[in-house]
């Protein structure tokens, strides 16, 4: 990947073994960030019973 | 009788007896948010002060009509409403103004220097009543109000006008600081949303519908539950978000802001407890000023709210506009705190956006398809710095800007997107590189978590649109591109390039 940023052209050749690589590892990030955004959507049931009175 | 009104020369000691209704001046000095209010009408330029001795206040009256009315003490149930301007105006000159016998530019000049109003309330102690008062300076654009309004006031006639958001402090009768946060995001919401604004014992009474092991009145307090009932009570939803580590709370904060959405934040305060305060702008600085605002290392490309150093807010126990200081996390895992008008740090618990209801994708859900984005254009772009923006905007301000070029959208697109019909609400996303935008696109908020919520995407890019479209069309990687995007994104993002 870090090969691939570094042409900086414009119209690169994507190697196609190189791309599925960086591909492979991408998708490892993006399914991690999405596991961790499900979670962080659960909101506990206690929350709601939190009085806020300060 | 006193005189219907007093001007005077703007000082400390002024404003301390002017607020001075029920309770002595020396209590007047130790109230908190006097002294706040004090030293930011300093700040704000205030240079003269005029004092409505009696006044009306329709949210004081409410109070006065479900509470004090009923008390054996007697209250008054009139009001001080204090006004300040940023011009010095002697008795004489401003009888000459409301009597409408002093020059044209000496009034315009008095109205164009006014900076809102404090009404004292004649309680004991909680004597900050509705409190509506100018915004700092924008600073070069890096001090941002969007949840400001439009404030028409009439000082005997005289039509003044101010943008801010209203503010006051509890009474711990009828309102708690729960009570007037959601008040002041009602104020907003009202123009934002055409919702309800109901006064501070309305909010209350509407809250303690779900009812709880305490008396309603006076109020100590309320459950997050409750916060909830009093949202849906005047027609919107309540979008909850536990604040939890791999959330990145600033820039999630920012995306409701920006389209002018109050946001409630629950705190919690060492040796106080929780406490609620209305978020009604932030400080965006031209580059990153937080390393992480708490989101997991695997994020990726920055988000914009790294850039943003704090937030303004109204804190019932502080005063209007208050600032926040981020204070970004001590690990990576862990998540942003703030400091601001507390001797201990107010650790984020729960985030609470009254919305209206059909906003229904939520800003953790968008996030997904920039982070899908995002890894696409990290394997084929040039290198630079990376950031990634996403907001709630109107699609009507969204075509204003867009007609008038403040958005930039390529000309060939521009009519389409204009004459098409779109979401009352959409997330906008951009892509920006070294301040500069690659890509950007409109996500149907009306859309459900499930389906693909992408509806417009442009590039402003054209090599990073020719070398998406060159990766894209790599027949050996398909597969994994689909995985990535999602069969529907890779469709449609082919479409574009």
């Amino acid at each position: 990947m870090t090969e691939l940023k570094n042409k900086n052209i414009p119209n690169p050749e994507f190697d196609p073994e190189q791309t599925r690589r960086a591909l492979e590892q991408s998708i490892e990030r993006v399914n991690a960030v999405i596991m961790t955004l499900e979670e962080a959507q659960k909101t506990s049931e206690e929350v709601f019973e939190w009085v806020v009175s300060v | 009788m006193p005189p219907f009104f007093v001007v005077a020369p703007f000082s400390q000691e002024k404003l301390f007896e002017a607020l001075d209704c029920e309770c002595a001046v020396a209590e007047v000095s130790a109230n908190r948010r006097a002294a706040y209010l004090s030293d930011y009408l300093r700040e704000i330029g205030a240079r003269t002060i005029v004092i409505e001795n009696e006044y009306v206040d329709g949210d004081y009256l409410d109070d006065y009509a479900s509470f004090y009315a009923k008390c054996f003490e007697k209250y008054p149930k009139t009001c001080k409403r204090i006004h300040f301007f940023a011009t010095e105006v002697t008795n004489d000159d401003f009888k000459n103004i409301i009597l409408n016998k002093a020059d044209s530019g000496v009034v315009q000049r008095f109205a164009e220097g006014y900076l809102g109003f404090v009404v004292a309330r004649p309680l004991p102690r909680a004597i900050i009543g509705r409190t509506v008062l100018k915004t700092y300076p924008p600073a070069s654009g890096r001090r941002n109000y969007p949840c400001t309004k439009r404030y028409r006031v009439s000082l005997f006639g005289l039509g003044l006008e101010i943008d801010s958001l209203a503010y006051q402090e509890q009474d711990r009768a009828l309102a708690a600081c729960a009570t007037v946060a959601l008040w002041a995001c009602f104020q907003r919401d009202r123009d934002l949303f055409q919702s309800l604004a109901p006064t501070p014992a309305t909010i209350t009474r509407s809250a303690n519908r779900v009812l709880e092991d305490s008396r309603p009145f006076p109020s100590h307090g309320l459950k997050v539950e409750q916060v909830c009932n009093a949202i849906a009570a005047v027609g919107l939803e309540p979008e909850v978000i536990e604040v939890k580590p791999g959330i990145p709370l600033v820039s999630l904060l920012y995306g409701y802001l920006k389209l002018g959405a109050p946001v409630l934040l629950v705190v919690r305060i060492a040796s106080n407890g929780r406490h609620a305060l209305t978020l009604a702008g932030f400080s965006l600085n031209p580059s990153s000023v937080l390393s992480s605002e708490g989101a997991s290392p695997s994020a990726g490309i920055p988000l914009v709210g790294q850039r943003i150093d704090e937030f303004y807010a109204h804190d019932d126990q502080v005063g209007p506009f208050s600032r926040l200081k981020v204070i970004p996390p001590a690990a990576p895992d862990g998540i942003v705190k703030f400091t601001g008008g507390w001797p201990n740090e107010l650790i984020p618990e729960v985030v609470i956006i009254p919305l209206y209801a059909k906003i229904r994708l939520a800003y953790l859900e968008v996030l997904p398809w920039l982070k899908r984005l995002g890894e696409l254009i990290t394997i084929a772009s040039l290198p630079g710095t990376f950031e990634w923006d996403l907001s709630l905007m109107t699609s009507n301000d969204f075509k204003e800007k867009a007609r008038t070029g403040e958005i930039g959208v390529p000309q060939e697109r521009l009519e389409k997107l204009l004459v098409e019909g779109h979401p009352r609400y959409i997330w906008r996303a951009i892509l920006m590189r070294n301040a500069i935008p690659l890509v950007e696109f409109l996500v149907d908020t009306t859309a459900m978590t499930q389906s693909f919520p992408i509806n417009q995407l442009w590039w402003h890019d054209n090599i990073l649109k020719a070398t998406i479209g060159q990766l894209l069309q790599v027949s050996l990687v398909e597969d994994p591109l689909k995985q990535l995007l999602t069969v529907r994104f890779f469709e449609f993002l082919r479409s574009t390039v």
